[in-house]
């Protein structure tokens, strides 16, 4: 839309460009400016307005957007940087980054839209990425305009994870333990366990000596009755062996 | 509260002295006794300081002189005399482990099992392999031994029944075969008197 489109009798085509401004110019630049200043200040269009004035206003809003910077609602921009914070410490899928930037450039062509009067033509692009945004994009928006809530749920997925993650956590130590503690386990002295050898105390039964004391004089008449003084010889000699060997088995010595 | 604390003090004190003192006594009662028992075990025949322990090499070679004999036995019953002199010259080989202490008891056995196996050739008129093996036994003793006295005491009976078996042909061999058995009944006799002034004085050979 060209100055030259504008099909108006006392409009500037039908003056001289060096002509003074009537009071009439002046007053109507004056509406289009508090127009103008109600619309970036958020206030609505005003319900009957002229078409050419209407499409002058569009122009000029658009003009002011590409000309500035766009910044978001506080309330918006905290939610955005919860949910970064949120993809960030749960490692949450790019889907959902991508999902937060859409709704991110959706917020944006809604601001867009509001800038342009909440009532922004179909023909237009803008107008075609301010149709409502998806459902989940929506639920997402909602669960993350609750900051503080957000920061709970982050701690109670930190939390479920962490309890889901123990079980395992603690087998694997306890399996790290065995293998530790089986490797390094200390040699087993089996000489060392047994039952240390305490010094018997022989008694003369107990020890290997003449028979003499024991057979005594070997008459004439019983010179060939060794097989019965051998009887007795091992008889002697058993005792004291086995009290040596009950001795040393039980582990009982005197001091 | 007070007044009762310079008791129970008194008390444990009194306690802890009659502890010791038990304990004291209970020690000296018990080396006192130790030492006792010591002496009641002691014979008077017998060594004073022990020799090496009764091992179980010693106590096999012991229970298989003893099979030997009692497998000599029962052949004698039969009247197997080879059967018997074969298991009782098995006596005069059996030998001890390598390494293992000298046992003087089973010394005794062999030279005892010689007496025997030697009255046992007498018997069957085997006067030279009797009066043989008599003499390895007497040759190979190391010491003193009522044993020993026994095997002199068989050599004197084999000495006496040679000399009865010449004495119709050779009447001199026989004489002087009654001789040295004499001298073998001396020497006997001699060793035991030795051993019997031992024992009786308190040592044993």
């Amino acid at each position: 839309m060209s100055h030259g489109d504008r099909h108006r009798p006392d409009g500037p085509d039908d003056r001289d460009g060096d002509a003074p401004v009537t009071p009439a110019e002046l007053a109507r630049a004056e509406a289009f400016g508090r127009w103008l200043d109600g619309l970036a200040a958020g206030d609505p269009l005003p319900p009957a307005m002229d078409s050419d004035d209407r499409a002058l206003l569009e122009t000029a809003t658009m003009v002011m957007a590409s000309s500035h910077a766009v910044e978001l609602a506080p309330e918006r921009a905290r939610s955005l940087i919860d949910e970064a914070l949120e993809s960030a410490v749960l490692g949450r899928s790019g889907d959902a980054d991508a999902d937060a930037l859409a709704d991110a450039d959706a917020e944006t062509d809604v601001d867009l839209g509001m800038f342009a009067g909440g009532r922004v033509p179909a023909r237009r692009p803008v107008a075609v990425r301010a149709v409502p945004p998806v459902a989940g994009a929506g639920d997402a928006r909602d669960s993350a305009a609750a900051s503080s809530t957000d920061l709970v749920t982050v701690r109670r997925k930190r939390a479920d994870r962490v309890l889901r993650n123990l079980p395992w956590a603690v087998a694997s130590l306890a399996a790290a333990a065995a293998v530790i503690l089986f490797v390094t386990r200390p040699a087993v002295d089996h000489a060392a366990r047994e039952t240390p050898a305490r010094p018997l105390r022989l008694g003369v039964a107990n020890t290997s000596r003449p028979a003499d004391s024991l057979i005594g004089i070997i008459a004439r008449k019983d010179a060939g009755l060794a097989s019965e003084r051998l009887d007795v010889l091992f008889a002697d000699r058993m005792d004291g062996y086995r009290d040596l060997t009950l001795r040393r088995a039980l582990g009982k010595e005197q001091p | 509260m007070k007044a009762r604390r310079p008791l129970v003090r008194a008390g444990l004190v009194a306690l802890a002295a009659v502890c010791a003192v038990g304990g004291a006594l209970g020690y000296a009662v018990g080396c006192g006794s130790r030492d006792t028992d010591g002496q009641a075990e002691r014979r008077v025949t017998e060594l004073p300081q022990p020799g090496p322990e009764l091992s179980e090499d010693l106590m096999l070679g012991l229970a298989l002189a003893r099979n030997y004999h009692h497998k000599a036995d029962v052949y004698l019953k039969e009247a197997r005399f080879d059967q018997a002199v074969a298991a009782l010259r098995q006596i005069l080989s059996i030998q001890l482990p390598a390494g293992s202490p000298e046992a003087p008891e089973m010394v005794d056995v062999v030279q005892d099992a010689r007496a025997r196996l030697a009255k046992l050739l007498v018997t069957k008129g085997q006067l030279e392999d009797a009066l043989a093996v008599v003499d390895e036994g007497i040759a190979s003793a190391t010491r003193q031994s009522f044993f020993l006295a026994n095997l002199h005491t068989v050599r004197g009976e084999v000495l006496e029944a040679r000399a009865v078996t010449i004495e119709e042909r050779d009447k001199p061999a026989a004489t002087v075969a009654r001789r040295q058995a004499i001298e073998a009944y001396d020497r006997a006799i001699a060793i035991e008197k030795a051993l019997i002034e031992q024992l009786a004085g308190g040592q044993e050979r």
